[in-house]
Formats: C-alpha cells, sequence, structure tokens
C-alpha cells in the first residue's frame, strides 16, 4: 500500500513537471540563426555606410544629453527626486507627484487630470515664502462653493517654505500633509519634504533643467 | 685556447630579425575574416535603433524602449536611461524570422500608447465621492488606490501589451504560481485577434506598479526585437524626422536671493475687496516695493496661458472658464494658476 501511494506521487510530480515543460516551451518562430556567409562587394559598401551613420547617430543623440552641472530628475512610478550636481546624483528625495485623476465640474463643464507634466522642463522662477491662491477645482474637489474674493483663496502655508515654477503652473514645492510622500496624490505639483525642499531650493537656480519621467 | 663566445649582438641578431619579420606588413599575420551577413544584419539593427531613438529624443519627451532579445524595459529620455528593470520572462506572439533587407520599423518599431487598463482619468471623480472626501489626503482613508499589478495597454497600433505582476516565490506557492504563469503563457498574451504583435511582460510586483504609474496617453513605446527575428507589420510608425534641438535658456544670474517677494504679500483685505468689486479688468503694473526693499528682479519670461491650477484642464474647456486674474495681478498671476 505505501509503495503504491509511492508510486502515484511519484507519477504525478513526473506529469506536473512534464505539462510545465509543455506549457512552458518557446512557442512562435525560431530566430533565423546568424548567417556566416561572407559579404559581396555590395554588402562591404553597405556596412561601411552603415556604420558611418550609426556613429554619426550616436554622436547626435549623446549631444542631446545635458550638459548643465546642476540638473533635477523625478521619476513619477517612484516618486523620487533626484538632485545631480556634476554627474552624480547628490540627493535622492521621496515625493508625491500627481494622482493621475480626473475631476469634473458638470455646472461650467470644466474637466481637469491631474497628472504631473512629463519631459524636459527648466526653473523658471523661485518663491521663498510663497502664497497659495487656491484655484477653482481646490474648491470643487471638497464640495466647496468657488468664492468670489481673493482673500478666500489664499492659503499661505500650504506650499511649504519655498516653491520652484517649472511653468504651466507647475510647481516644486514644500507639503502640510507629510505622510502623502511617497504617495500619487498631488494635482500635478510636485510635493518635498522640508530638509528636501530646502536643499534643493538653496541648489537650484533659475534655467537650472529638470527632466521628469 | 677556448673559442671565443659571439658578442651579445651577434647573439640578439637572430632575435630580432625573427621580430621584424612578424612586424613585417602582413607577415605572419592572418588574413582579415571577410566580413558575414550575420555582420551586416548586426549593423541594420543598430542603424535602426539609433535613428529611432534619436527621434523620439528630439521630442524632449520621456519613451520606453522594450528589448525583447536582452529581456529589458528602459525608461529614457533624451538619450538618457533614466531607469532600466529587467524582465524575468516574457511571451510574444507575431514575431516573423528575419528576412535578408528588413526596413527600419520593422527592426525597431515605435508604437503609441492609448490607454492603460483602469486609467483613474477615464472615472473622474463624481459630487458623491468629492462629498465623502475622495480626494481629501487629510482624510485617513482617501488616500489613492495602490496601482494595479496586472493590467493590459491598448496602443494606437494592433499591439496589446500585458503587463503581469507576480511574486517569483521558492516552495509549492512559487511552483502554483509558475505553473499558472505557464498555463497563462500557453494561452498566449491577450489582445484579442485584430493584435498583430502581443507581448505578456512578467515582472516584479512592485515594478509592474510603478510603470502603471508611469505610462500616460501617447507615451511611445520602442519595441526591439531579438537577433534573427523582426516585428510584424503592425502600422509602427516610421521614425520621425528628428525636430532641431531647443536653445536651453541660460541660467539667469540672480545678483542677490530676494528675502521676500513683495507680490507674494496679498493686499490689505480692504483693498482687496474693493478690486474684487471692480473685477479683472487689465493686468495691474507690479506693486511698489515697500520701502527699504529692493526691487525685485525681472521675472523669467512668462509661462504660455497656464490652465488654472497645476491639473490640466481639457482642451473642450473655452478659455473663458478660466478664473480671471486676481488683483495684484500680472506677477501673482502665475502663482495664481499655480499650485499643487
Amino acid at each position: 500500500m505505501k509503495r503504491r501511494e509511492t508510486i502515484l506521487v511519484t507519477l504525478g510530480i513526473g506529469v506536473v513537471l512534464g505539462l510545465l515543460i509543455f506549457f512552458g516551451r518557446h512557442r512562435g518562430p525560431a530566430p533565423a540563426p546568424a548567417d556566416p556567409r561572407p559579404l559581396d562587394a555590395a554588402g562591404e559598401k553597405e556596412l561601411k555606410t552603415l556604420a558611418g551613420r550609426a556613429d554619426a547617430l550616436a554622436h547626435r543623440l549623446e549631444g542631446m544629453q545635458p550638459k548643465a552641472p546642476v540638473y533635477i530628475v523625478i521619476d513619477t512610478g517612484r516618486n523620487r527626486l533626484s538632485l545631480y550636481e556634476n554627474g552624480s546624483e547628490t540627493l535622492q528625495a521621496v515625493c508625491s507627484t500627481g494622482s493621475g485623476r480626473a475631476l469634473v465640474d458638470p455646472e461650467r463643464k470644466r474637466r481637469w487630470v491631474f497628472e504631473t507634466p512629463r519631459g524636459e522642463f527648466f526653473i523658471r522662477a523661485k518663491h521663498p515664502d510663497p502664497v497659495w491662491i487656491k484655484p477653482d477645482w481646490a474648491f470643487l474637489e471638497v464640495g466647496e462653493a468657488i468664492p468670489r474674493r481673493l482673500a478666500e483663496r489664499l492659503a499661505p502655508t500650504e506650499l511649504g517654505a519655498y516653491a520652484m515654477d517649472l511653468g504651466d503652473g507647475y510647481l516644486i514645492h514644500g507639503t502640510l500633509y507629510k505622510r502623502a510622500l511617497g504617495l500619487s496624490v498631488t494635482h500635478g505639483c510636485v510635493r518635498l519634504g522640508d530638509d528636501d525642499l530646502d536643499r534643493v531650493y538653496h541648489t537650484v537656480r533659475i534655467g537650472t533643467p529638470v527632466y521628469i519621467y | 685556447m677556448t673559442p671565443r663566445r659571439p658578442s651579445l649582438t651577434l647573439r640578439l641578431a637572430p632575435a630580432v630579425a625573427a621580430l621584424l619579420l612578424l612586424a613585417a606588413p602582413g607577415a605572419g599575420a592572418e588574413k582579415p575574416a571577410a566580413r558575414t551577413r550575420a555582420e551586416l544584419d548586426a549593423a541594420r539593427r543598430r542603424a535602426a535603433v539609433l535613428e529611432s531613438e534619436l527621434a523620439l529624443a528630439s521630442t524632449r519627451k520621456p519613451y520606453l524602449v522594450l528589448d525583447l532579445g536582452g529581456r529589458a524595459l528602459r525608461y529614457r529620455l533624451m538619450g538618457m536611461t533614466m531607469r532600466e528593470v529587467s524582465i524575468p520572462s516574457l511571451v510574444v506572439e507575431g514575431l516573423e524570422t528575419s528576412d535578408a533587407s528588413p526596413n527600419t520599423p520593422l527592426l525597431a518599431g515605435i508604437f503609441t500608447l492609448q490607454e492603460k487598463e483602469n486609467d483613474p482619468r477615464l472615472t473622474p471623480l463624481s459630487p458623491e465621492q468629492v462629498e465623502d472626501g475622495a480626494d481629501d489626503e487629510n482624510a485617513a482613508n482617501a488616500l489613492p488606490p495602490e496601482p494595479p499589478r496586472e493590467y493590459r495597454l491598448s496602443f494606437k497600433q494592433p499591439v496589446a501589451l500585458e503587463v503581469l505582476g507576480r511574486e517569483t516565490r521558492g516552495g509549492m506557492p512559487g511552483l502554483w504560481g509558475r505553473f499558472i504563469a505557464a498555463l497563462r503563457r500557453w494561452h498566449g498574451p491577450a489582445g484579442g485577434e485584430e493584435a498583430r504583435l502581443k507581448i505578456a511582460l512578467h515582472l516584479d510586483p512592485d515594478v509592474a506598479a510603478e510603470l502603471y504609474r508611469s505610462l500616460i496617453p501617447d507615451l511611445r513605446l520602442l519595441v526591439l526585437p531579438p537577433q534573427g527575428m523582426m516585428l510584424p507589420a503592425a502600422g509602427q510608425e516610421a521614425p520621425p524626422k528628428p525636430r532641431p534641438a531647443k536653445k536651453t535658456p541660460p541660467p539667469r544670474v540672480e545678483k542677490e536671493e530676494p528675502k521676500e517677494v513683495p507680490f507674494q504679500i496679498p493686499a490689505p483685505e480692504d483693498e482687496q475687496n474693493r478690486r474684487d468689486e471692480e473685477g479683472p479688468g487689465e493686468p495691474q503694473a507690479e506693486p511698489p516695493p515697500p520701502p527699504g526693499q529692493e526691487p525685485v528682479p525681472a521675472p523669467p519670461p512668462p509661462p504660455p496661458p497656464p490652465p488654472p491650477g497645476g491639473g490640466k484642464q481639457g482642451r473642450s474647456a473655452p478659455p473663458s472658464d478660466l478664473i480671471p486674474a486676481g488683483p495684484g495681478a500680472i506677477l501673482n498671476r502665475s502663482l495664481s494658476r499655480a499650485g499643487d
């Protein structure tokens, strides 16, 4: 009886392994093997042309890479901001980036998408002690009426100690909501903790490139 | 009489002669091997990749490079690799055996992301969710939901990409997981009949979630087939002509960091109320700095008209929907639109 069970278990394992091998094998056409045949004169000429072209393209591609001594890289997937100085990463900070959510204003048929923009940007302005003038969506998303008076829009502490303008209304700034750092919760801006914000603010200059991906 | 030993020069002469013979052009060296067609194929691939990369890099937007042969996914921007993740396993359907002289799009295909599965932008917050505090990060239970670990991506071309974020565990759970993955491979990647190229990527769950967050519509994906294979004709875009390089604005030299910025200090409430009643009107001049304070240097070139706030407003919204500039005004405008 014991021996029969052993045989059955062994057979079962064998079947499972066989299935794994069968199902797990590569399907589709096999890649063409490397062709060892020598090139004719036309092939040699094409190879030479391609090599020259590839070198030129690689040179141009390399020329697009940043030359600035200081630049910022923001990873929206991991919510990380990196500061580079002279080619070395000198700071990696946890940040918050856009939530990717959308908000609609059914009354006035408006729609916002709270996404951090991607690509190459530059620090356009630096603001110490920024005062945030809350836009309409900031009231709509908490179910409040949009105020008519400017004074009701002012939020003097919301953006933290500093703000750096990336253009199109997007900023790198501080936050009151420290526990949300590392999460994608913002309306498109990039939030940093106090110490990191201080370091970044005092390192970058107007014109410093910012790369967001 | 002992025989005289030859001088050092004479003793070294044979060795020197041998060295000279070896160094002589063509002597002793094998005839260089003829270039093969495999090398030509590799050169074609390299040129195709670089051509596509240069075109994508010139857009100054990030793009993804999916190297099927190298099993790697690279986040690239302007020719820089911002991040590279390895792909533990992948399944591809639709690749073809490479023929004699494939075109560039078959060796390096550019595809444009149309939509990611369950994209939050497709389901705007409803008034009920807003009232429940769905977007209030101060509410303890209102943090955004975790991004999915398994999702599908659709492209403007007939291409389907499926991301499967799975733990690679040992023991029985891992064996079971691998068995399920094998079954899934057998079934083939999702994408329907119309997709000519179907790809399933098995990634670490955290990496899959991070990738999900990075994906936005219109992101370009550059797919590189493995050696000896080529992509099917799936409507991939020919590499656009690289744009001329954008001139980088030179950093402005700040003479002195202003301690306070006058325009950020809101005007007294009485004055604000009076301005509110007057309406937006024409942009006003910058208010004079307070006594004893240095004038603030001129701001950088004004950006194009921004959306109200950090959120990007839909293109369908008419310009009249933009909130009017507040008092204070032309300089305040940049901040009034900005934030969070």
